[in-house]
């Protein structure tokens, strides 16, 4: 420390000089405020999230202890993540622009996204930019310029639905001129699919009842299906019920077969038969056992004829009569690599017993996703048990808590997006689509004004200068990675509103903190399915640094756009809240429910419904079943479709009018680029990716990466020993992760889970080392069909290597580098 | 209790919160251009734990192109140590160096807070920072010095709070910023904060120059 002092001052004289202590308070204020200050918060309070409800301890004013609600059945260990989400150091601060942007305008150095600094501003100015650039983007390039499809989980609330705020602030102040999307990652080939087969989205209906497949189904299978691990989260707030079902099931000690490359934690949880089919090949052992039924007359073909169409179209198919290629077990063996006798005893089981086949997402989140849905309900048409209790099939019991009761409960509305519905718009037809499929963002950034085809319908990708993202994580949930990024750099700009400094908001160029919902009130259910309660999900703590909700954002913005009275209707957080609370109460009276006042209810926190017996029996399809006249499917013909008419008109090449087996891009035992599948499931331990930058991280990462298992004869073969850290690789993408050497995966197959956070050594380099482990680097990105343009985001090979080199250190986990 | 330093620890203290607490704006530079400015920098130069900083800003001010050019220059290294992350970030909040994983508004940011509550006072107007911020620590030091001055009881003796509070991980903030450039405003103020916590704690053993 360099100290300049002359011995020939005092202090007398240097006070003096300085007019004494008065000048030096103009220069060294006294900075805190006098006064009792306010009592911090203290005491526990009652809220919610996507991983259940929950008791919140706040020590002065600090959330210092979660406890899981007392009557959640059985509460997850990720509640200890989402306290720690609030004071993680990934947090966003301050709105911070980046620095090319700032000083240079839209479209300067989108080169540089990712890497570049950002520059701390004021709220007015980032808003000011904001608007300015909202203005700017929709007179300079019309409605086309502007993509709000902004997809993600966000958080649950009724209120701060973020993307809903986000287009309705579109809506009021922009007139609806802005590009949206259509569908989900989640389930985006079996959500276009099943409403042509079943008439309903049937990925996201309730299941038969939990006691009903308890009591009556005999042999219960889950095809790529891990309720045990995907029911831990809700897309509301989860109710967890699922478990205690799941526990009684298993006392019985009856059948249960889990068909997937890994040895789940259903399959742990049950000591169940596991089948350990090739991944992407579960089409092919489908119409193996459904070959088997045919060819042994174990159908039942009064069921076929009586609650489906088509079977008569499908069967020369199925037999080769109208390919010459008959899907006997002996063929489905070859491409599954489940033994041709394996697959007649699953025909005979299935049909000997009360059989429910369920499925999880992961089947149809594939290349030709369409085809794995529609084939299991077609096998379960064969099976003839559809509509009766603990038979047929779900597509749902590892999603929502499925199955569990439903409770006779008033049902909560939410804001609306403010807006007409944006498709049909007069001015999509002019500047491309007013909607595009989901998954379809990078094409459509690339291939401005090209044609796309989405079940039926035929559209040109719009011209997008502009994107505003809030709630979601593009650079986590969307495939190939680095093509993403290229992608990226055609925006002139990029507006990422969220509470932490993701992947997609380190390649944003204004970024906008928003609170965690543990930093605002909102009202939420309890249970996706169930209803089983509504929950106050109050604030916990004030919000943190200058976060501010996104209600106060979008409010903002609005007013900005001069439609601030449109947005709010004058009503502020709590009004909205305690407006969406007595509207759902004025169903009481005819639901035969007493609901208490909301102030009662607000005190209380949290209003739980009755469940009606008459929930216990619940059977999907029941009703069609008694009487598929008076209560037929949503279908053209009113049946279960094997053959639908509507999509063969369509004439894709790739999504015939019956379920087929299709040959993925990529395959073990097909096109095998490389030699191992990659089984990009969704995590045990976080939801997609948030939690990603949690504690909870501790309990599962390798070598502080993302776990790559691996199965000990693959590991060995390459040198690779548990805990190492690994390269994996393919044309796409390269990602650093640790090795977990374990027989619970197939061999050729390695699972990394999706939702790892995008960390690349030199970012925003197209093809840059991925420290952390993301495994979308590697997947493909192309869609399911033209029917769906779903994503593939569980198809891709890749290999693996033993890291040697120059160990990068993860730094996602914190706010991104000053520059 | 008397204060005999060169610059009355009070004022030290406080001149130093201010700059971690939020960067200087231009008005401020501009201040410190003015005939008062340069007189309250030339005090500080005199003081041994204040001269490098005081310095710096006399020949910042002084050398600048223009003070905004400056003031950039200061929020620059500011955002690019306390709100970003990266090998040129230092974060000025205590939790982050005293809990587990980094993780921000801990006990220390809880202790911060009922401390004030203790003292009545308020964190700064405009301020949106938890309380366990060095700049809130600082200007907390210094009222405590204040109110020992003028015989006022306190919660905890100043000496007492910094040692027990800050030392715990002041010198480990230090050490990041001992990373940065020679000549980022940043550890510069840091090796002054350092230094004036040290020789307000254990004054015996900063080495120091007899005026």
């Amino acid at each position: 420390m360099s100290i300049h002092t002359t011995k020939t001052v005092t202090r007398r004289g240097l006070l003096k000089g300085a007019t004494a202590l008065g000048a030096f308070s103009a220069f060294a204020p006294a900075l805190l405020r006098a006064g009792a200050a306010q009592a911090a918060e203290a005491g526990d309070i009652l809220s919610g999230s996507h991983w259940g409800a929950f008791n919140a301890t706040v020590e002065n004013g600090v959330w210092t202890k979660i406890t899981p609600w007392d009557q959640d059945p059985r509460p997850t260990p990720m509640l200890e993540g989402v306290m720690d989400s609030v004071y993680s150091p990934s947090r966003i601060k301050y709105p911070m622009v980046r620095k090319a942007f700032l000083e240079n305008g839209p479209g300067a150095s989108p080169e540089n996204r990712g890497s570049e600094e950002f520059v701390r501003v004021d709220w007015d100015t980032a808003l000011e930019l904001v608007t300015n650039e909202l203005r700017r983007v929709s007179e300079t390039h019309g409605p086309g310029g502007l993509y709000a499809g902004s997809y993600g989980w966000q958080s649950p609330g009724k209120l701060h639905n973020c993307q809903n705020l986000l287009r309705r602030t579109l809506n009021v102040g922009l007139d609806g001129k802005f590009v949206n999307d259509s569908g989900d990652y989640s389930a985006g080939a079996s959500q276009i699919i099943m409403p042509h087969v079943l008439g309903t989205l049937e990925v996201y209906e309730q299941q038969t009842a939990w006691p009903v497949v308890v009591e009556n189904t005999d042999v219960l299978v889950f095809w790529g299906a891990d309720p045990v691990k995907t029911n831990q989260i809700g897309y509301v707030v989860p109710d967890h019920e699922t478990y205690a079902h799941l526990e009684e099931f298993k006392k019985t000690g009856k059948k249960v077969i889990v068909i997937d490359p890994i040895r789940t934690e259903t399959a742990k949880f049950f000591d169940a038969e596991w089948i350990p089919v090739r991944p992407h090949t579960d089409v092919a052992l489908m119409l193996g056992v459904a070959h088997a039924l045919y060819s042994e007359d174990l159908h039942d073909q009064d069921f076929l004829d009586e609650y489906t169409a088509g079977f008569e179209k499908f069967l020369p198919y199925l037999t080769g009569e109208s390919d010459g290629t008959p899907k006997t077990p002996e063929w489905a063996a070859e491409i599954c690599e489940v033994p041709a006798d394996q697959i007649r005893e699953l025909a005979k089981l299935f049909s000997d017993n009360r059989t429910m086949l369920t499925s999880g997402y992961a089947i149809q989140r594939q290349h030709h996703g369409e085809q794995s849905h529609w084939m299991l309900v077609t096998l379960a048409s064969m099976l003839g048990q559809i509509g009766l209790p603990g038979g047929g099939f779900g597509l749902s019991y590892h999603y929502g808590n499925g199955g569990s009761l439903s409770a006779n409960s008033v049902i909560l509305s939410g804001l609306s997006d403010g807006g007409t519905a944006v498709e049909g718009m007069a001015w999509a037809t002019e500047t491309g689509a007013a909607s595009i499929p989901v998954c379809r963002i990078v094409e459509m950034l690339e291939n401005p004004g090209g044609e796309f085809d989405f079940n039926g319908t035929r559209a040109t990708y719009p011209e997008v200068k502009m994107v505003y993202w809030v709630g979601g994580n593009p650079f986590s949930h969307h495939q190939d990675r680095n093509r993403m990024v290229k992608a990226w750099q055609k925006l002139e700009t990029v507006i990422v509103q969220d509470f932490q400094w993701t992947a997609t908001a380190r390649f944003a160029d204004i970024v906008l903190p928003a609170t965690t919902s543990y930093e605002r009130n909102d009202i939420e259910h309890i249970g996706d399915y169930s209803l089983k309660a509504i929950l106050g999900m109050k604030k916990i703590v004030d919000p943190v640094f200058e976060s501010r909700t996104d209600f106060d954002i979008f409010t903002d913005i609005a007013t900005r756009l001069g439609a601030g009275e449109a947005f709010t209707e004058g009503k502020d957080e709590m009004a909205w809240i305690k407006g969406f609370y007595e509207d759902a109460a004025k169903q009481g009276p005819a639901k035969g429910v007493e609901v208490p006042k909301f102030d009662d209810f607000w005190d209380a926190g949290v209003v739980v419904f009755e469940v009606p017996e008459s929930a216990s029996q619940f059977v999907r399809y029941a009703d069609y079943r008694d009487d598929p006249l008076l209560e037929p499917l949503g279908t053209p013909t009113g049946k279960i479709e094997i053959f639908s008419r509507n999509i063969e008109k369509m004439g894709y090449d790739d999504c015939g009018p019956h379920p087929t087996w299709m040959e993925p891009i990529e395959r073990l035992g097909g096109n095998e680029p490389y030699p191992l599948h990659i089984d990009s499931g969704h995590p045990n331990n976080r939801l997609h990716s948030q939690l990603c930058g949690t504690k909870i991280r501790e309990g599962y990462a390798v070598a502080g990466r993302e776990p790559c298992v691996i199965n000990t004869a693959d590991a060995e073969a390459r040198g690779i020993a548990d805990g190492d850290v690994v390269r994996v690789f393919n044309d796409r993408g390269q990602v650093l992760a640790g090795a977990v050497v374990s027989d619970d995966i197939r061999p050729s197959v390695i699972r990394m889970y999706e939702g790892g956070w995008y960390d690349p050594v030199n970012a925003g380099e197209p093809g840059s080392l991925d420290a952390y482990g993301d495994v979308n680097c590697l997947t493909v990105p192309i869609s399911t069909s033209k029917l769906a343009q779903a994503n593939c985001g569980h198809t891709g090979l890749a290999d693996v290597e033993k890291f040697t080199g120059d160990l990068p250190a993860v730094n996602v986990f914190e706010a991104p580098a000053g520059g | 209790m008397t204060d005999t330093h060169m610059i009355p620890r009070v004022v030290a203290y406080r001149w130093l919160a201010q700059f971690f607490l939020c960067p200087p704006d231009l008005a401020k530079l501009e201040s410190y251009n003015s005939v008062e400015g340069r007189q309250f920098l030339t005090s500080l130069q005199y003081d041994p734990v204040l001269a490098s900083p005081a310095s710096w800003l006399k020949d910042a001010v002084a050398n600048a192109d223009t003070l905004a050019h400056l003031q950039a220059r200061i929020s620059s290294a500011f955002t690019g140590a306390f709100d970003m992350g990266g090998p040129r970030a230092a974060l000025p909040y205590a939790s982050v160096y005293l809990s587990d994983n980094g993780l921000l508004f801990q006990k220390p940011a809880r202790d911060m807070i009922a401390l004030l509550q203790e003292m009545e006072m308020q964190l700064p107007e405009g301020v949106s920072e938890p309380a366990d911020h060095l700049g809130v620590q600082l200007q907390v030091a210094a009222e405590l010095l204040e109110r020992e001055e003028q015989g006022e009881p306190v919660p905890i003796p100043a000496v007492a709070f910094l040692d027990q509070q800050v030392l715990t991980w002041l010198p480990a903030f230090h050490q990041r910023c001992a990373t940065l450039a020679e000549d980022n405003p940043i550890r510069i103020f840091a090796d002054a904060a350092q230094a004036l916590v040290q020789d307000t704690v254990h004054p015996a053993e900063l080495c120091r120059e007899p005026v």
